[in-house]
């Protein structure tokens, strides 16, 4: 038996010898003009027309806009799907897509758009107003996580094939924005219908499309699916008949990257070519590799204090003078170091690529001595004890817990002496979502990229509830949250957001402590790699050189 | 005829044991202080009641709880292991996807384990206390102690990064436009397709990750084989069989291996179990989408379904391969009878 043992050990190691054997990795004949593998990480598949890999914490699981809500699915439904309006590289402004142009009425509540008339499907049919009133009808009947864009339009009307009204409620200045997301996709409305697809009231219980829906994407958009597997892989290729702009990649797999680290050599290595799931302790192996770009690209997420209105769950932190040594105590410069080149702090509730935004809050506003004044006043000369609940995400790359780490230290400096208690996810949005949360740190990604987004946090509003504030309690803030969801008039809007700003800021229950940057890093061998807070990447511009 | 009896039997406990499973899971699982309406749904829509109330009617999370198992017992019974709710498809066929990959890493990990661990057993049970079991011994302590993601790192760093001998994480490479076919293994998918150089690649992305997890189970083996190979060596028969005149492997490959093999098989077995479980730190370095990132996923978003359905999986692998082991004493040991 040893005798056979040994020469069995010999045969395996023979085996997995000859199996190395080749050097290059993936045993496909190398494409012409590719180098052979060295210590310099020569990629593979360098031929121009190799397909780009793109590398992330792929969570998708669906492509049906109807039940799409991941992190990622905003990467993939835009590619897939066309909206009436997109957007597009280096501007926030909503741009012609399937409607050519758009009017407003004069009372702000009727859109009225005309669309185009080259549009068709993948499965060939051509697009028509049905199909923009079936699927937004739908959308709203489903009754799933993207149903709530649409509780502000009241009716979609289509008086001829070209052209669709859509009637709001009530004004709302967000509305084109709104647009742009993957919730108001466009879908083949004659082969989801005839699949399982319904845009009644039933669809609620009765609409069966989804699987079909995954399997064969009613899109109309500059990619077409070859194969896709959850949670794992997607395989995107350029929509020959697209009737806008050829995407430059014929094509894309986006592939399920959930460790940093394998991520990061495989980016070396030249196996990936854009990494977007790399954190900022990574930094400088990624600027000492060669052949790798690095970019610090400004996203919309911010992480920031939750304190309660109601003293039975928040204690001294319902107290605005509180809250007011709590921002003077804050070291905002840690804060920035953690999460990374280009992070910095929002004056309030409202980031910088908004409209109205109010400004940062200067690096140097920490002032312990303020602080210790403002909360004696309030009673606490010796401090208190307190919990921060803190769930156990992570904003662009910076743990939620390490940031609540910095809190407590700053905290302690002033006599408030915070102890952390980290729940899992679920149990933490859970309490949050019944009001139950006295002190807590948060993430907030916003689900459209405009400044009415941010007005959940004000009173009555989704978030405002959750820390129990009422329009009594704050009635001016009520009051400017209505003139900025409906008032039209640009400059208007931003006076009032900058109001509304201040008041919330100072003794609010809500603190912003940054707004995150976010690193992208791609082989330099890619080009026009356009990123995007709503989009994270458009896929439709990345190009092999 | 009474192995017959005793397999008949034996399967027959393991459905009541996956009943119970299932009860127990079902029960646990609802015991996490978080309703997965609000966890799929996200704090905004959480906050409109409509919602909600369809989110919970169409997942039956709005019914009394023994309504809502006695639903999924009768379905289970029926073979429907449910719909996920986070990925909308059966819990079947999501297993069907991420347990093929999970049997193909598992398969090559144990092999691995299985002949380094028996040969190294041998060795040092054939050398006590030479060089050579001393440093086989360390090696097999060392499989056992030092962690999978680490390794993982380490070896992927060296042997993929450094040298470029070995394919990086996943199971393919995507310039090869393969992603496989219907039974969802990819050496029999490349096969099938006729595809010599997938088949190639798969295999080669085998090694890494097949290594990594073969560390842990060699450690067990080789010590589990040395141990039971040394009690056997020092039995009486062993003696008469060498005053006999046979030589010592003869004595060994011919008389002791097969008295010793017994614990040997158990530990091979549940090295195998271990595995097929699915080890989601290795998983997640190497990309691999088993049933350790399905489960993983699935707990973390409180999937009902998803949870219960790869907890029966587990549970029938274990009882599944358990049995197996039983019947294999039999076969070697004439002493065993049922």
């Amino acid at each position: 038996m040893k005798k056979h043992a040994r020469i069995l050990v010999l045969l395996l190691c023979v085996f997995l010898l000859a199996a190395c054997g080749g050097g290059n990795t993936g045993g496909a004949p190398a494409p012409a003009g590719t180098e052979p593998a060295d210590a310099g990480g020569a990629s593979t598949g360098a031929a121009p027309d190799a397909p780009i890999v793109v590398g992330l914490g792929f969570d998708v699981t669906t492509l049906d806009p109807g039940h799409s809500y991941e992190y990622y699915c905003s990467l993939i439904i835009p590619m897939i799907y066309d909206n009436l309006l997109k957007l597009a590289p280096n501007s926030n402004e909503p741009q012609p897509c399937l409607a050519t142009s758009y009017t407003v009425a004069g009372d702000n509540l009727t859109y009225t758009f005309e669309l185009r008339r080259d549009v068709v499907f993948f499965s060939g049919n051509p697009l028509t107003s049905k199909d923009v009133k079936f699927s937004f009808d739908r959308m709203k009947h489903l009754q799933t996580n993207s149903s709530i864009h649409l509780e502000g339009v009241e009716s979609v009307e289509t008086p001829d094939d070209y052209t669709v009204v859509v009637k709001l409620s009530a004004p709302d200045s967000s509305f084109t924005t709104k647009l742009t997301v993957q919730t108001f996709a466009v879908l083949d409305s004659a082969a989801v219908a005839a699949n399982g697809g319904l845009d009644t009231e039933a669809a609620v219980s009765d609409d069966s499309a989804e699987a079909y829906i995954t399997a064969n994407p009613a899109g109309s958009g500059p990619f077409m699916v070859e194969s896709f597997t959850p949670s794992v892989e997607i395989v995107l290729v350029r929509n020959p008949d697209y009737w806008g702009p050829p995407a430059p990649a014929e094509r894309i797999i986006v592939r399920n990257m959930s460790d940093a680290n394998s991520a990061l050599m495989m980016l070396q290595n030249g196996d990936l070519d854009v990494a977007l799931n790399m954190t900022p302790q990574q930094l400088p192996q990624l600027t000492g590799s060669a052949d790798v770009v690095v970019e610090n690209v400004p996203t919309n997420t911010i992480t920031y204090l939750l304190m309660n209105q109601d003293e039975q769950y928040a204690g001294p932190i319902a107290d605005p003078d509180v809250r007011r040594a709590i921002a003077y105590a804050i070291n905002y410069r840690n804060i920035h170091t953690l999460a990374g080149e280009g992070a910095f702090t929002p004056y309030s509730m409202v980031q910088s690529s908004f409209v109205g935004y109010y400004g940062e809050r200067p690096a140097d506003y920490t002032d312990l001595d303020k602080a210790k004044e403002l909360l004696a006043n309030a009673g606490y000369p010796d401090g208190f004890d307190i919990t921060l609940e803190v769930g156990d995400y992570e904003a662009a790359g910076t743990k939620l817990t390490d940031l609540a780490q910095l809190v407590v230290n700053d905290l302690a400096q002033i006599g408030i002496n915070a102890t952390i208690s980290v729940l899992e996810s679920n149990i933490a949005v859970q309490k949050y979502v019944e009001g139950k949360q006295g002190f807590a740190l948060w993430l907030w990604t916003p689900d459209y990229n405009e400044l009415n987004n941010q007005l959940a946090f004000m009173p009555d509003q989704k978030c405002g509830r959750y820390v129990n504030w009422t329009a009594d309690m704050s009635p001016r803030i009520a009051e400017l949250t209505t003139l900025v969801t409906s008032e039209l008039d640009t400059a208007q809007r931003v006076v009032y957001a900058k109001e509304l700003q201040e008041l919330v800021a100072d003794g609010g229950p809500w603190l912003d402590l940054c707004q995150h940057p976010r690193i992208v890093a791609y082989r330099n061998n890619i080009a026009s790699v356009d990123s995007n807070d709503s989009y994270h990447l458009f896929l439709n511009t990345l190009t092999r050189k | 005829m009474s192995m017959l009896k005793y397999l008949i039997r034996r399967l027959l406990f393991l459905a009541v044991l996956l009943i119970g499973v299932s009860l127990a899971v079902f029960f646990i699982v609802r015991l996490v202080p978080a309703n997965p309406a609000v966890a799929y749904l996200g704090p905004q829509a959480a906050g409109s009641p409509a919602i909600v109330a369809a989110f919970e009617a169409r997942w039956g999370l709005d019914k009394p709880l023994p309504v809502q198992y006695f639903i999924y017992l009768t379905s289970l019974l029926r073979g429907d292991l449910g719909t996920s709710i986070r990925t909308g498809q059966p819990v079947l066929k999501d297993l069907a996807v991420c347990f093929p990959p999970t049997i193909e890493l598992a398969v090559v990990s144990i092999l691995i384990a299985a002949v380094l661990g028996v040969a190294f057993g041998v060795i040092s049970a054939t050398r006590p206390n030479t060089l050579a079991d001393q440093i086989l011994r360390g090696i097999s302590v060392s499989g056992v102690s030092v962690p999978s993601f680490w390794l993982g790192l380490v070896f992927l760093y060296v042997f993929y990064h450094l040298l470029h001998w070995l394919p990086g994480p996943g199971r393919i490479s995507p310039q090869l436009n393969f992603s496989g076919g219907p039974t969802r293994f990819m050496l029999i998918d490349a096969l099938l397709a006729g595809n010599g150089a997938a088949f190639a690649d798969a295999l080669r992305h085998l090694i890494l990750p097949g290594l990594v997890l073969g560390m842990f189970s060699m450690g067990l083996i080789t010590r589990t084989t040395r141990s039971s190979l040394m009690d056997v060596m020092s039995m009486d028969f062993i003696r008469t069989a060498r005053s006999k005149g046979l030589s010592r492997a003869a004595v060994v490959s011919g008389h002791a291996m097969i008295n010793a093999a017994s614990p040997v098989i158990t530990v091979v077995g549940m090295g195998f179990c271990n595995l097929l479980g699915g080890v989601i730190l290795v998983e997640k370095i190497f990309n691999w989408p088993g049933v350790g990132q399905y489960a993983y996923l699935s707990a973390t978003g409180l999937d009902f379904p998803a949870i219960t359905g790869v907890a029966l999986l587990i549970a029938a692998v274990y009882a599944g391969i358990n049995l197996v082991i039983d019947v294999l004493y039999a076969a070697i040991d004439p002493k065993v009878r049922y």
